[in-house]
Parts: C-alpha cells; sequence; structure tokens
C-alpha cells in the first residue's frame, strides 16, 4: 500500500470547529459569548451534522457558571438541529437564507416553539460575535475549504466582518 | 497648476494618527465609480482603525470592495488585508492591498485589481477639479471624540482598460468616471447618516456632472447639511447649500438587495433596505433653479457590524440608477440625462 505524501491533514471537525470559535469569542467579544451561555443556559441542544464525506457528526452545547462548551450530544434534548455541512456553508455564502433552508428541508429543528427560538437567538449572538472577532476569519476559511472541497474559502473567509 | 497637479496635493492618503499615538477610530477611503455600456464597476480602497469589544483602539486594517454589474448580475468581492499585506503610505496615492494597488501617476490614477474572479487594469483621468470639504460635523460627538468626515470629490474622470470577469475581458475606452476620498474620525453606529449620490450623462459631449449630498442624524429625523453641486465642463459650476434645497423622497422601493459579505446577509436579512423608490431635489437660489430626479434599479447592500453596538448593523445601501437633472443656472439651461449612484446609509 503506498501512503500519500505529505500526508493530508485531517479535515476540521464541527465540533472542533464550534469549540474553536467559542474560544476566539471569550478572547475577542466576551459580552458576547455571556449573553450566548444566558441564552443556552439549561437548553439541552443536539446537532447532527452530515458530511459530504466521512460519518454524521453529532454534538451539543452546555452553557453554565463556566461558560459555554461543545459537549456530547444530550440523551434528552430540548432542541434538535439537523443539516449538513454543504446546506451551512450555503448560508455563509449568502446562497440560502434560513428561512429557505427550513422550508426545503435542508435544516431540521425540532423542538418546542420556546426553545427554537431561543435557540435561534444564541445563533444570532454567535454570529454578532463570529462577524467581529477576527480570530473566526481562519475558522470560516477552514470550514469552506474542508466542506466544498476547494480553496474557495480563503476569499470568502476573508470577507467575514466589518466594511469600510 | 493642472488638475492632476492638485490631485497629487490633495488626494493623498491620510492614515490614522493612532499609529503616532494621536486620536483613534480613523477612517478612510478611496472611491472610484466607473459608468460603462454594459459594466458598472466600483471599487473602494479602504482603511480603518479597528474598535475592540470594550471600546479600545485596535490595529488598523485595509479593506478592498468592489461590485460589478453587467446587468442584473453581478460580482462582489470583499477582501481584508493587515500586517504586511497592506503597504499604503501617508502623503501619497500609492497604496497596495495584497495583490491590489492604486497609485497616481502620469496624470491618472491606476488601479491594478486581481481578484478571483475579476481582474482589472485601470487608468483614470481626471476631468474635473477636485473639490474639498473638511471636517463636516458627523453628528453630536464630545469636544474629545469629534466625529468628523472630511471628503474630496472628482465629479468626472475618464477610465480606460481592461476587466476581465467571468472569463470575458471587457474593454473600457473613454467610460465616464466618479471618484471620491472620504477622511474622518467615527464609528460605524454613531448617531449619523448619509445619503450620497452621483450622476454623469450617457452623452459624453454633455458637459454637466452633479453631485448630491445630505446629512442628518442615524434615525433621520434632522437633516445637518445638505448640498447639490454642479458641474461645467472641468469646473464647479454652482453650488446649492442647505436652505436653497428641498428634498423628496417616495415609498421604499422594491428591488432585492445583493448583501456583502455574504455571511452578514445571516444578520440583515430579507429586503429590509429602507431606499426610496424617487428621490427628488429641488434648488433654487439667486434666480438658479435645479430639479434632480434619482430612481434606482438594482440595490447592493454593505453590511458593517456596529463599532457601538455589540448587536448593531449598519446598512450601506448602493443603489444604482438613472437620474434626471434639469433647470437654468446664470441664464444657461441645464440638463443631464445618465447613469447614477446613491449611496443610503441606514442604520
Amino acid at each position: 500500500m503506498v501512503e500519500a505524501w505529505p500526508p493530508r491533514a485531517a479535515a476540521p471537525t464541527m465540533r472542533g470547529l464550534v469549540g474553536e470559535s467559542l474560544a476566539v469569542l471569550r478572547w475577542e467579544v466576551p459580552p458576547l459569548l455571556d449573553r450566548l451561555g444566558q441564552q443556552l443556559a439549561g437548553l439541552a441542544t443536539h446537532f447532527e451534522v452530515a458530511a459530504a464525506e466521512g460519518p454524521t457528526e453529532t454534538f451539543g452545547l452546555a452553557a453554565d457558571a463556566h461558560g459555554v462548551r461543545v459537549v456530547a450530544a444530550p440523551e434528552a434534548p430540548a432542541v434538535v438541529v439537523r443539516t449538513d455541512r454543504a446546506t451551512i456553508a450555503a448560508l455563509l455564502q449568502g446562497h440560502l437564507d434560513l428561512r429557505g433552508a427550513v422550508l426545503t428541508d435542508r435544516l431540521y429543528l425540532l423542538g418546542s416553539l420556546q426553545d427554537v427560538r431561543r435557540l435561534l437567538a444564541s445563533l444570532d449572538t454567535w454570529l454578532h460575535g463570529a462577524v467581529r472577532a477576527d480570530g473566526c476569519i481562519p475558522l470560516l476559511d477552514r470550514f469552506l475549504e474542508s466542506s466544498l472541497g476547494s480553496s474557495l474559502g480563503s476569499s470568502l473567509g476573508s470577507s467575514l466582518g466589518s466594511g469600510r | 497648476m493642472s488638475i492632476a497637479d492638485r490631485i497629487q496635493r490633495t488626494d493623498f492618503f491620510r492614515r490614522s494618527p493612532a499609529r503616532l499615538g494621536g486620536p483613534a477610530d480613523h477612517k478612510e477611503w478611496q472611491h472610484f465609480i466607473i459608468h460603462d455600456a454594459g459594466l458598472e464597476l466600483l471599487v473602494n480602497f479602504s482603511l480603518a482603525d479597528t474598535v475592540r469589544w470594550d471600546g479600545r483602539p485596535g490595529q488598523e486594517s485595509g479593506r478592498l470592495i468592489v461590485v460589478a454589474r453587467q446587468g442584473d448580475r453581478r460580482h462582489t468581492a470583499v477582501e481584508r488585508f493587515t500586517g504586511a499585506d497592506l503597504d499604503v503610505e501617508s502623503g501619497r496615492i500609492d497604496a497596495r492591498f495584497g495583490r491590489h494597488t492604486l497609485r497616481f501617476a502620469d496624470g491618472a490614477w491606476h488601479l491594478s485589481l486581481r481578484l478571483p474572479e475579476l481582474e482589472a487594469t485601470l487608468r483614470i483621468r481626471p476631468q474635473t477639479w477636485p473639490a474639498v470639504s473638511g471636517n463636516i460635523p458627523l453628528g453630536p460627538g464630545t469636544a474629545a471624540q469629534a466625529r468628523t468626515l472630511s471628503w474630496l470629490i472628482v465629479a468626472r474622470a475618464q477610465a480606460e482598460g481592461t476587466v476581465r470577469l467571468g472569463g470575458h475581458t471587457h474593454a473600457i475606452r473613454g467610460a465616464l468616471a466618479y471618484h471620491d476620498h472620504n477622511w474622518g474620525h467615527f464609528r460605524w453606529g454613531d448617531d449619523f447618516a448619509w445619503e450620497w449620490g452621483q450622476a454623469l450623462p450617457a452623452d459624453p459631449a454633455c458637459p454637466w456632472s452633479v453631485v448630491f449630498v445630505r446629512m442628518a442624524d442615524r434615525r433621520r429625523t434632522r437633516v445637518l447639511s445638505q448640498g447639490l453641486f454642479l458641474w461645467r465642463k472641468e469646473a464647479q459650476y454652482r453650488v446649492f447649500r442647505d436652505r436653497d434645497l428641498s428634498v423628496e423622497v417616495g415609498a421604499p422601493v422594491s428591488l432585492e438587495p445583493h448583501k456583502l459579505p455574504a455571511v452578514m446577509a445571516l444578520l440583515a436579512p430579507g429586503q429590509s433596505a429602507d431606499v426610496p423608490a424617487t428621490l427628488r431635489a429641488t434648488a433654487e437660489a439667486g434666480g438658479d433653479h435645479l430639479t434632480l430626479l434619482f430612481e434606482p434599479h438594482h440595490l447592493t447592500q454593505v453590511l458593517i457590524p456596529d463599532e457601538t453596538d455589540l448587536r448593531g448593523v449598519t446598512r450601506l445601501n448602493e443603489a444604482s440608477g438613472t437620474v434626471q437633472l434639469d433647470g437654468t443656472v446664470g441664464g444657461e439651461a441645464v440638463a443631464l440625462r445618465g447613469p447614477a449612484i446613491f449611496e443610503f446609509v441606514r442604520g
């Protein structure tokens, strides 16, 4: 058997990227991480993210006095989010909006209306932090490159954040 | 002194004084619009002091914004530069943003853009004298933190060069163009809004060029200043200010905005742009009168995270459309029909 050289770096996992983004928010925009923690406190969330290659990832988010962190998917979630990397990439590239993703079943949300609204509000907070944090630019690059299988990410990721 | 000499002496990059211990919150951009048959191109080289979450100043960063429109098709790009990727010397018009360059030499701006899907080599030669306004107040601010904006306008220029877009090369030969350069100290989200527009004639033989400006508070309940600036050939010919001018805006236009950076569309979804379907400015003073009517046909929305509110977004609506300008100045009939881009800043 001939191994490829240089060896390909392992594709970044969703749970790894989400975890790194939380660390970036803690460093660059801590008030928004605090707010994210308040919004997610006590809300058991279960994420399932499928990929074109490789297994579907499952994980959860937990918020407590120590902050927000990525954890194993809870057994009794209040909200389930089911999607795939291509849909997340399409959302980040502006090819799809949240409403369109839900209506076309590319983003599946299960939970009480109140809990789903809390989760969407926390997503909004996370995004406000991500677009203000320079450290999220390379994370977006890595996500897009690994999800789209191309080098599109570098130009897209660099567009994150403030304008003029 | 020639127009080119005047440009050399006034249009240079200022750069942030914070680099030398001066005031922060500096922002500056060199803006170009080219109206060619079949292609409209907007290029913006900007520098900005970033602001940390706790209000402390961050590093200076550069950004290139490009919007190319061919009919209903648009190609847009935003790229950000820091450190060694950003080479801008204060006091000169000579900048490198990554692989993109802007310099002024031999009486013209030279732009070189090397985006993944758009490459352009352009020479833009000024045709009107630059008009400069300094330290225009942007909302209340404080004595220690004055919010001001200065601008330089070259209402008409002529562009030559090539734009390669989507595998096709578009030759630009003598297209009319516009340039402005803005610099000042403010934060996105401060208590201001502006409406700023330029129009050039479809017929290059027409001697008129026009610029409209209106500055207001963020909620647009109070206009701070307004002006209509008319050029005849290379000279500024007539200025109408403040009380010389009345402005009427129509109902909000129904246009699907193209948003950039794309990821920001998640924070500002939908059509909400608050751009009027018509803007009519009527100017009258000293026996002269002008009526300008702007109608937008395409909308690009540049979305900027506020620096004063961690959950706020400012929208820079770049509305591309047409202008009709009619009136009489100095006993001479004024008539202009042509392409225009108006920018509507909304909080």
